[in-house]
């Protein structure tokens, strides 16, 4: 994917620019991203915090209440307007998840892996090759970066 | 898992966004459930398509908290009103002009695992990694048939899987 990326939320009163390049990009099948979605599951295109920056409006922010035993505050960032979801902000975290949908240039998006799978919606037809995980990877999303650099160096 | 082993989704129902604020019911059937992938579904999701459920019009209602209006323009030229969480920002429900049916944006509502649409729409700007069942219908655009052969295919679906 050629950087810059530029995206914004659906009425375009928010627009995002992405200056360094993701780190990886995966589909989340967990009950909360079906929820916040209204879909089948999101897709998390993971930035460094600094690559990643607004250039027009700032979203509204609300702490998402967490079902699993994580310490860390996650914030759901969207726009006040429309509703778009952003992106999701776990503090501390180095990157922030990005909402990939919300890219301007969506034909170059090829997911690497699958989370969260043992909530997926029975009828999604997963790639055989992709990395696919029950719950979250145990491994610090290792593999799953490691599979994007390959892909993105192919 | 084979489709024998799935139970038809049974309504009422309800549903609700993800931080609690805004919770609706379905009172009655569903007409069709399926897969949307324009680009107004996309940008606003958050994934690669929208999940949409025909339901009419007087067996929906919301039942808890207030949500917000958004008014847009759909792929088709279609002008539609988009209802969300102001808390969250979720996206609950669109209502087009005219139509004697509603669509529930599916992924919201409670047990949203036991989902199973018979479609797709607008395929021509889904995303190029996505892969379908054989069996489901695929439009390149907006049905021309007034949904008829979606609400036909999913009434053939719950009825089968209820049995």
């Amino acid at each position: 994917m050629k950087l810059p990326m530029r995206g914004g939320c659906q009425c375009g009163a928010i627009r995002f620019e992405i200056t360094e390049r993701p780190l990886t990009l995966y589909c989340n099948h967990s009950e909360a991203s079906q929820q916040e979605t209204s879909s089948a599951f999101s897709m998390s295109l993971l930035v460094p915090r600094e690559g990643f920056k607004f250039l027009k409006g700032g979203p509204t922010a609300f702490e998402i209440k967490k079902e699993s035993t994580a310490k860390k505050p996650k914030m759901g960032l969207f726009c006040d307007k429309c509703g778009t979801r952003i992106a999701n902000d776990t503090q501390g975290n180095p990157s922030l998840s990005v909402r990939a949908s919300c890219l301007d240039d969506r034909a170059q998006l090829r997911p690497v892996g699958h989370i969260w799978v043992k909530s997926a919606q029975d009828w999604v037809v997963l790639h055989e090759d992709d990395l696919i995980y029950e719950e979250a990877p145990d491994d610090g999303y290792y593999a799953l970066m490691e599979r994007w650099a390959a892909q993105e160096h192919a | 898992m084979p489709e024998q082993a799935m139970p038809a989704m049974s309504f009422p129902r309800e549903g609700g966004c993800q931080c609690g604020g805004v919770r609706y019911a379905v009172t009655c059937e569903p007409t069709a459930l399926y897969c949307c992938h324009c680009t107004n579904c996309q940008a606003q999701g958050g994934s690669a398509f929208a999940m949409s459920m025909l339901v009419p019009r007087d067996g929906f209602a919301f039942i808890k908290g207030e949500p917000k209006r958004f008014d847009f323009v759909a792929d088709s030229g279609n002008g539609k009103i988009g209802w969300c969480c102001p808390d969250c920002g979720v996206r609950l429900m669109h209502d087009t002009e005219g139509r004697d049916s509603i669509t529930v944006r599916a992924g919201t509502l409670d047990g949203a695992g036991e989902l199973r649409p018979v479609g797709h729409i607008w395929t021509r700007s889904a995303q190029a990694w996505m892969k379908f069942d054989e069996t489901d219908l695929i439009y390149e655009k907006a049905p021309e048939d007034g949904y008829t052969a979606l609400k036909e295919k999913w009434a053939h679906q719950q009825a089968s899987l209820a049995g």
